[in-house]
């Protein structure tokens, strides 16, 4: 025990001089300080000082960050490593009979599969590129909050992403699994109707939006109102359309959405309140975990497991229902009643979507990593069913949210409430 | 200028245990023991009011025998006038932290 105190103070005195300059002097105060402490309590008053004075001086945003482009770098190294090595798989293989197949001697390799997995690996080498440059531009998107819950959403739900796509390339790779039916060409119109889509609907939607509800209170006077706002709500509705029907074609799209949505609603921008991040992320990781748990190889699927149709009934439609009531009347504290009817409505929604979504994607990346390195089998019938689970579970959370969110706003309302009819509270 | 909800409880107890002893040079170990906290949440309020103008350190003058040299903290002239309000407005929350939790890492406080 004391070669490892040893140790952790030799080391703690090697860290002095990391610190910057400015700050450095404040390390050696510390250090300087140890001296006086008994020994028993010498470690920690080392140890606690210097971490506090390092972040202090931004020395662990910064590890952090080089942390994470060295985590970038090692997922891009591997897409490089899986296009230069191209997709071998088994001839006759079908990814159901998994692990019965072998890949080894005389493998073939199939071209559509190569495709497949290629536009995959880049789609994650542009994904690496892009998310730092787009997250820290200000913006609908950018930069990320200053509370703790959007920083560690931002970085969970990307990092979760990008292991996804690099599971999809490496399940295209080894699984030889017929992911992106949608040819090179589709795929790319798709995407960029998306990210137009993605982009330019907050920038519109918090210009006009205003408008558009004047508008249906019959508020707009003025002709040019009167024709531009339906046009705009048109246009609106009709590429809310077009974007759902790529979001249910390509799965390139539906990955373009969950990055939009987890930097919309982390941004500095954003008005959702921290604990309704928690609260929907909290409960979309352990709807994810039971659903992986329930779907565990050898269980078998909706048919034959009686497991899974009350996990996916009940279970997950419950914890967004849960999370969305909890993030709802976490905002009924404020004085204005029609903010305070917006804000309960869209913590709802948000917390909702973000069970959703949170849930679907840590089922899909579970199932199929599990599919890809331990070589197990699911008894899903094919990908699909779980890039379905992707779309439509946030959608089913936003349904589920929006719902609890104005029934709470409902409840609250008519509860008499001892500072007021509207039980106008403190604000926070 | 500083807003009073920037002065923590554990700050006011920092700036009471400095204000006991004006113009006296104290190290660093020597107000933790006097404030009950911990290295962790001392060395960043004492960093935090350097920054602020209220607080000037300096190293021990002479190299001691058998131990570093120590680093010395008091409150300038700003400090004492600053602290001398911020006491005064939050009396309750300047008392020592010493009172709340009563060790320091395991260590019993010197009696203020």
């Amino acid at each position: 025990m004391d070669r490892l105190n040893r140790a952790i103070m030799t080391l703690a005195r090697c860290s002095v001089r990391v610190v910057p300059a400015e700050r450095r002097e404040w390390a050696e105060a510390v250090w300087a300080e140890a001296g006086e402490v008994p020994d028993h309590r010498r470690l920690s008053w080392v140890a606690g000082g210097l971490w506090r004075v390092a972040r202090e001086a931004g020395i662990v945003r910064r590890i952090a960050y080089w942390l994470a482009i060295a985590a970038l770098a090692v997922g891009a190294a591997e897409v490089v490593s899986l296009i230069w090595r191209g997709a071998a798989v088994a001839p006759g293989f079908r990814p159901i009979s998994w692990p019965t197949s072998s890949l080894g001697a005389g493998v073939y390799v199939d071209p559509h599969t190569t495709g497949e997995f290629r536009s995959l690996a880049i789609a994650t080498v542009v994904l690496l590129v892009a998310l730092p440059w787009i997250a820290r531009r200000r913006g609908a998107f950018g930069p990320v909050s200053d509370s703790s819950a959007a920083r560690v959403v931002r970085v969970g739900g990307c990092a979760g992403i990008c292991v996804l796509v690099l599971v999809l390339a490496r399940q295209a790779e080894t699984l030889g699994e017929d992911l992106a039916a949608v040819p090179w060409s589709e795929n790319a119109v798709l995407l960029g109707v998306t990210i137009t889509y993605l982009t330019v609907i907050p920038l519109t939607a918090r210009r006009w939006f205003p408008g558009v509800v004047a508008m249906h209170r019959g508020e707009a006077t003025t002709l040019r109102e009167e024709i531009q706002y339906p046009v705009l709500e048109f246009l609106v509705l009709g590429g809310g359309l077009v974007l759902f029907v790529a979001l249910l074609s390509s799965v390139w799209c539906l990955i373009a959405a969950y990055v939009a949505g987890i930097l919309a609603v982390t941004a500095r921008g954003s008005r959702v309140a921290p604990t309704t991040l928690v609260y929907g992320a909290g409960a979309g990781v352990a709807g994810g975990l039971i659903l992986y748990g329930a779907t565990w190889p050898g269980r078998g699927f909706l048919d034959s497991n009686p497991l899974l149709p009350p996990v996916v009934i009940v279970v997950l439609p419950a914890m967004m229902l849960g999370a969305s009531v909890a993030a709802a009347r976490r905002v009924l504290r404020r004085s204005d009643p029609e903010a305070l009817r917006r804000e309960a409505w869209r913590e709802g929604l948000v917390a909702g979507a973000l069970t959703g979504g949170v849930a679907a994607l840590l089922i899909t990346t579970l199932i199929l990593g599990t599919m890809v390195i331990l070589h197990r089998q699911f008894p899903a019938p094919t990908t699909e069913a779980y890039f379905s689970l992707a779309l439509f579970s946030p959608l089913i959370g936003m349904l589920i949210g929006s719902t609890a969110g104005w029934r709470a706003d409902a409840t609250h309302r008519r509860t008499p409430q001892p500072d007021g009819p509207l039980g106008v509270l403190s604000d926070d | 200028m500083v807003r009073d909800r920037d002065f923590s409880e554990q700050t006011l107890s920092v700036l009471t245990a400095l204000r006991s002893r004006p113009g006296t040079w104290r190290h660093g170990y020597d107000l933790a023991r006097e404030t009950g906290l911990k290295s962790g949440t001392l060395y960043p309020i004492l960093i935090r009011l350097a920054d602020r103008g209220l607080l000037e350190s300096c190293w021990e003058g002479e190299q001691p025998a058998g131990r570093p040299r120590r680093h010395l903290y008091r409150l300038t002239s700003d400090g004492l006038a600053r602290s001398k309000e911020v006491l005064i407005e939050a009396p309750a929350l300047a008392r020592p932290a010493t009172k709340r939790r009563r060790t320091v890492g395991g260590i019993a406080p010197r009696e203020a």
